[in-house]
């Protein structure tokens, strides 16, 4: 019976053991899956463009000591001893930069002082050698993240690069036997046994690093006997099949380690810049101390959370790294009186909402949406966070304004707001530096700049205007009195918004007070199909039709497409490709993307010249001369756009350097009851305020082709002879000029050589 | 002719001179370089470099970023020339030579470089 009962026992245990070498096996594969396919999903990030400084520039302060904020610079005690410290001063800002690290450049960081001179850079200093820097490279800004479903956020850290005392900080937390041990510990288990039946209750977890790491990356929450023999089992394999420092390094990162808003940190590379700025290469004894002793609880211990328990615990941590002989006495004397000082955090938010929209979709072209929350790509863009938020106050304020003036623009539904976009671009590069889509992002995610379809009223008029420069010189008449037009056997019969208007005028003149009569007399002279020929190769998408209504902006358009049609006139007719991405870099560093700036040659330098010389009469005397009012003293040319019954109110202005173009309209169609120069002029100016280190305030650059002739104000017409009264200088194609006036008598010659090189003395600047 | 008329003459002659040198003396003044252009410069000099060093794509970088600071800065059209030659793209590389001679041309040595740089890229493009 004994007998029996003991080869029934055997057979049991046996099939017991079989099983779990079975299961073991089986877990075997499961523990392999794991660990060699992606271990981790890192969100992608999404960067800004860097920022030059250089002595002279001008800067306004206030968004600049905003945005060394949201780089992470914090204000210290005295001169900045460490990165990403800050002082501000009279005489200017102190800083310990960042690594600046781009796919183009990398650069270790180091003290700098910048002199203010008012709102202008007087001088850059290195502080650690003394020499001055004549041009100085500030890091991008982190825009967004793109997290997957779980919202972690992790750097990964290789455990070479983890220094031996946070190594030993995190033994003495959670278990310094780990080398020891096989993957359980026996006597952890009896040890947390016996000091939870001291307490009668559970004060001791007996769980390696090894079974945590099984807990956290196999099983489920739940705590119960089948679950414990499960990670025991899973920690013996995992012993079995890796080698101790990869454990450990999955460890590390995989932790779990506090809260930054709505995203979980996770791992130590993570918590090293969220708990201290830095890599953890360079945390010391006590910062190391500090995250070894979250693992615990991370949000009882935080020290954004409770300084004075933070700071138990991590006193806790030194000493049992003292006892094991991993500090000495002094250290421990030394670690224990450092306060815990946090670097502090902004909490993820997604700056630039359109333009990362915009982005995302250009993104999704190139990966799949999965990879993009999960491969750590860094993406690097074109986006001026200053012009950003320039861009958005402007538009908010302006739009605010307009409905307190206004009553009746005033809407009670939040989705049937008065609505506004901006678009801001480099004319030259392309660069897309900032795009607002609308006026508040969390209620209408439609971007205005890239999916809406609106009329462009006069703002298309440059258009017209361009095709006929090869005939048409700014001095030629137009007739500017009421005609009617068959469409479609259809009448059709444009109006000038001026009631009383000259029945000539000019071509300057019709384009600087946009005059829609003269404007329809010069398109039906050039002809139809040339403009929409224009208008293509502008690279408007919309399908024109060939109706004189096409002169005066009816037919609908994207605003990007107008916004990078007018870049044309700006960049002396080479037209530039709009560019949002600059380059995509895997998480090893390498470049897997790159965008450079492309052009196309549209037109003429002298043809996109005139153009410009045109749309700077706008401003100077025209529709857009309210920008004189509002502190712009710097050359601009713009033009401004009003459709029929004030659906939609536009303006765009450039100069060499920069191009803005605002959008105001409601989404239905609802009249605004205000022109482009009043509803969207505005919001420029006050944008263009804001952002003087975009601008040079530099005049446009008179291209070969182009001549200048005297014209006579009082008649238009060349300047023959003394009479005129009030003379100006117009300039022409060099191939449709009015003739040179005949060459005046010798002393005059001089005379007025004298003048001009005298005028030409006071002119310099 | 009479003493009182020469000296006129000379007078007059030397206020047109001298009005002439003062105009040259404010020209080279107005030529002198904002602290934006020579800081457009020195970024073109670091593309110069990158060129040097065959790092096309840095060097495109820092060539836009020299041009965001000065759009009339010809030289950097003419290395953004040279970096899409080293890329092998010889259509861009055309582009911006044609960018570069419309801002070089007043510079005799500059205007020899670009014009050799365009018989360069008309060459591989056969």
């Amino acid at each position: 019976m004994i007998k029996k009962s003991l080869i029934f026992s055997t057979l049991i245990l046996l099939m017991a053991l079989i099983g779990v070498i079975i299961y073991g096996w089986h877990l075997s594969g499961k523990v392999e899956g794991r660990f060699s396919s992606r271990r981790w999903s890192i969100p992608s990030k999404v960067f800004s463009d860097t920022m030059l400084l250089y002595p002279g520039q001008h800067i306004n302060q206030k968004p600049f000591q905003e945005k060394l904020d949201r780089l992470g610079y914090r204000k210290v005690s005295g001169l900045p001893k460490k990165k990403g410290g800050l002082q501000t001063n009279r005489e200017g800002t102190h800083i310990f930069l960042y690594d600046l690290k781009t796919p183009w450049k990398k650069r270790a960081g180091f003290p700098v002082h910048i002199q203010f001179d008012s709102n202008t850079i007087k001088s850059i200093v290195r502080e650690d050698n003394g020499k001055s820097i004549s041009l100085l490279e500030i890091e991008p800004e982190e825009i967004m993240l793109f997290f997957g479903r779980e919202r972690e956020s992790r750097r990964l850290v290789s455990i070479q690069k983890v220094p031996e005392h946070f190594i030993h900080a995190v033994l003495a937390a959670e278990d310094h036997r780990f080398f020891q041990h096989w993957g359980i510990d026996p006597r952890g288990i009896l040890r947390a046994l016996i000091t939870n039946l001291r307490h009668g209750a559970i004060r001791q977890g007996g769980s390696t690093i090894t079974q945590q790491l099984a807990k956290n990356y196999f099983l489920t929450p739940d705590r119960n006997l089948v679950r414990k023999f499960q990670e025991a089992l899973l920690a013996i394999v995992m012993e079995l099949k890796y080698s101790k420092h990869e454990i450990l390094e999955i460890y590390l990162n995989e932790i779990y380690l506090g809260q930054k808003g709505s995203v979980a940190v996770n791992g130590i590379g993570e918590a090293a810049y969220f708990y201290f700025g830095k890599p953890v290469q360079e945390l010391s004894f006590s910062e190391a101390a500090t995250i070894a002793g979250l693992i615990k609880a991370p949000n009882h211990y935080s020290p954004y959370i409770d300084k004075t328990a933070c700071r138990k615990r991590r006193n806790s941590i030194l000493t049992a790294m003292q006892s094991r002989g991993w500090i000495s006495d002094a250290q421990l004397q030394t670690h224990t009186k450092t306060p815990v000082l946090t670097a502090g955090y902004t909490i993820y938010g997604k700056q630039a909402p359109y333009f990362v929209d915009y982005l995302a979709q250009q993104l999704t072209t190139l990966y799949q949406p999965e990879d993009l929350v999960s491969l750590g790509l860094s993406i690097y863009t074109t986006l001026d966070p200053q012009v950003q938020i320039a861009a958005e106050n402007a538009l908010r304020k302006e739009l605010s304004r307009l409905e307190k003036k206004t009553a009746a623009l005033k809407r009670k539904s939040s989705d049937k707001k008065l609505q506004g976009a901006v678009i801001v671009m480099q004319p030259k590069t392309g660069h897309i530096l900032a795009m607002v889509g609308g006026r508040n992002y969390s209620k209408s995610q439609f971007n205005r700049i890239t999916q809406s379809r609106r009329q462009p009223g006069s703002a298309f008029k440059p258009f017209v205007y361009v095709t006929g420069l090869d005939t048409f010189t700014p001095i030629t008449i137009l007739s500017n009195v009421p005609k009617t037009y068959k469409v479609d056997g259809k009448t059709w019969a444009p109006k000038n918004f001026e009631r009383h208007s000259k029945k000539q005028v000019s071509v300057r003149s019709a384009l600087e007070n946009s005059d829609n009569l003269a404007t329809v007399d010069l398109a039906m002279q050039i002809g139809l199909q040339p403009i929409i020929e224009t208008a293509t190769r502008f690279g408007f998408s919309t399908p024109f039709k060939p109706y004189p209504s096409l002169a005066l902006g009816a037919f609908e358009v994207i605003p990007l497409e107008l916004a990078r049609a007018y870049c044309a006139f700006a960049a002396g007719g080479m037209m530039p490709f709009p560019l949002g991405l600059k380059a995509v870099v895997d998480e090893n560093g390498h470049v897997i993307e790159r965008r450079h700036l492309k052009i196309e040659r549209l037109i003429s330098p002298s043809k996109a010249f005139m153009i410009t010389s045109l749309l700077r009469g706008v401003v100077k005397n025209g529709t857009g001369r309210a920008l004189g009012n509002k502190g712009i003293r710097w050359p601009v040319a713009g033009k401004t756009g009003t459709t029929n019954n004030s659906r939609d109110a536009w303006f765009i202005g450039y100069t060499p350097d920069i191009l803005a173009l605002v959008w105001v309209g409601f989404d239905n169609g609802d009249s605004i009851k205000a022109t482009g120069a009043q509803a969207a002029l505005p919001i420029w100016a006050e944008l263009m305020k804001a952002i003087p280190h975009q601008i040079s305030h530099k005049d446009f650059r008179v291209p070969d082709g182009i001549v200048t002739r005297m014209i006579c104000s009082d008649d238009g017409k060349p300047v023959v002879s003394q009479n005129c009264a009030k003379p100006r200088k117009e300039f022409f194609l060099a191939e449709n000029a009015p003739p040179e006036p005949r060459p005046q008598g010798p002393i005059q010659g001089v005379f007025e050589k004298l003048i001009e090189g005298i005028k030409d003395i006071f002119n310099a600047d | 002719m009479p003493t009182k008329l020469k000296r006129l003459l000379i007078s007059v002659l030397a206020i047109v001179l001298f009005s002439g040198c003062v105009k040259q003396i404010a020209r080279e003044e107005t030529r002198q370089q904002s602290p934006r252009e020579k800081a457009s410069l020195q970024l073109t000099e670091e593309g110069r470099q990158l060129l040097a060093e065959d790092k096309p794509d840095q060097a495109i970088r820092s060539l836009e970023q020299a041009i965001s600071l000065n759009p009339d800065n010809g030289r950097c059209y003419y290395y953004l020339a040279e970096a899409w030659l080293q890329k092998g793209n010889f259509s861009e590389a055309g582009q911006f030579n044609s960018l570069a001679e419309n801002y070089l041309k007043k510079d005799k040595d500059w205007k020899t470089l670009v014009a050799n740089q365009a018989d360069k890229i008309v060459g591989l493009e056969k």
